[in-house]
């Protein structure tokens, strides 16, 4: 490929100008780009053989394959990957997600899975609209319990039949999805204000996360609203004392 | 505690008292070791061989109850905020607070959601360290400085409060 866009601006003056063009070779096959070449996967053609039509085209890159998955045929395209021996994916590495506001289904979630046995590796890449949710794999890798709660955490995407869908890196009772592309880097300043309001001279504040580690962030509300002075809408904004306006949450 | 502070007027009796109690006190700082981040590596030099805290009575305590200043150093994470004011509210009077470095102080290089922008927000500081992190010698610093704050400490009664009653 080096070559090609070596000669290519060379080329241009040359056929303009120059009276007498040397004859144009013959067109040379384009060695391929080792980054796009397509890499041997056992695994890729496997599932293409036993599922038809369950992945989508095989993406390759930099010598690794990525294969689109549809959210309803996940678990099924999943159970098999790790069940045929001739996959044998026994380790989800990882599982990420994205957020692209401006696509129709505007989450990626991806899921990075190798084969100890096999030596090799496969990643699948879902997509999932913000009002749909995705299944769970825990019943597949029971590793999977983390990394969707990760997801769940910070980008909000719903794993559906997750034993214990909760915040995992926030506070329980955070309010909002911070890895969202539409979520502001510093946050929402009233989402600080439980903290910041402790009155440190008489040393007394409100302690919610620490009690409230393990529950659910619905039950916290329920446990301390109206304990919080906060309106009945939003129990974990308060207004910002004394210099803002009228409270924005109305109450 | 509070057996006979606040009692006395200023006087021989009270300059005497303080003279003991801070020279007991700044001389017997024990902290109570809140490391977060990188800074807790500089405070684990500045007790080790080489700073050698143990000069100024700095003995680091794993615990809240026989601690007298928490040094908090590191990013102070929102959701380590309950627990760094729990620990705070578990140490016992007098105590002090040490920020240590640009993150505890102010939130550093993490102006974003997860970051407690200041510990001041959980607790009252004394003595805040700026660096990142600060060397064992901006930390040795702050702790004579805070021996000076000490210094000052009286148990005399303040004027203000005579006034009111």
């Amino acid at each position: 490929m080096t070559d090609e866009e070596k000669k290519a601006p060379e080329g241009a003056p040359a056929a303009a100008g120059a009276p007498t063009p040397t004859p144009k070779p013959a067109p040379k096959p384009k060695p391929p780009d080792p980054l796009l070449a397509r890499v041997e996967s056992k695994a890729a053609d496997r599932l293409a053989e036993a599922l038809p039509g369950a992945t989508g085209e095989p993406h390759y890159f930099a010598g690794e394959v990525t294969l689109p998955v549809e959210p309803s045929r996940l678990v099924e395209v999943c159970r098999f990957l790790r069940e045929d021996p001739a996959c044998a994916f026994d380790l989800l590495v990882d599982i990420t997600g994205t957020d692209f506001p401006g696509e129709e289904r505007r989450f990626r979630v991806v899921y990075h899975l190798a084969s100890l046995r096999h030596v090799q590796r496969l990643r699948l890449r879902t997509q999932v609209a913000e009002a749909e949710d995705l299944p769970t794999l825990t019943g597949v890798w029971p590793g999977a319990n983390w990394f969707e709660r990760e997801i769940f955490d910070l980008l909000g995407v719903v794993f559906r039949d997750h034993p214990a869908l909760e915040r995992i890196l926030m506070p329980d009772d955070w309010v909002g999805y911070p890895l969202r592309k539409d979520y502001p880097l510093p946050g929402y300043p009233e989402h600080h204000l439980r903290y910041r309001e402790a009155d440190v001279t008489r040393r007394r504040y409100i302690d919610i996360s620490w009690q409230s580690t393990g529950v659910r962030a619905a039950e916290i509300v329920k446990k301390y609203k109206g304990k919080m002075g906060a309106s009945e809408s939003a129990p974990h904004v308060r207004a910002i004392p004394p210099e803002a306006g009228p409270d924005e949450t109305g109450a | 505690m509070g057996l006979i502070e606040g009692r006395l007027h200023a006087g021989i009796i009270t300059t005497t008292v303080d003279t003991l109690f801070n020279w007991a006190r700044k001389n017997s700082l024990w902290p109570m070791t809140f490391g977060l981040a990188c800074c807790a590596i500089e405070m684990m030099a500045s007790g080790a061989s080489r700073f050698d805290f143990d000069r100024f009575g700095v003995i680091f305590r794993a615990t809240p109850r026989q601690a007298d200043v928490m040094i908090v150093s590191g990013t102070v994470c929102e959701k380590m905020a309950p627990v760094l004011k729990r620990l705070y509210d578990q140490m016992p009077e007098p105590k002090w607070v040490i920020s240590m470095g640009i993150c505890s102080t102010a939130g550093g290089p993490f102006p974003t959601y997860s970051v407690v922008q200041g510990v001041d927000h959980l607790v009252p500081v004394d003595i805040a360290v700026a660096g990142c992190p600060p060397r064992p010698e901006a930390l040795m610093h702050a702790v004579l400085r805070l021996q000076d704050k000490i210094d000052q400490m009286s148990i005399a009664r303040k004027s203000s409060p005579r006034k009111s009653a």
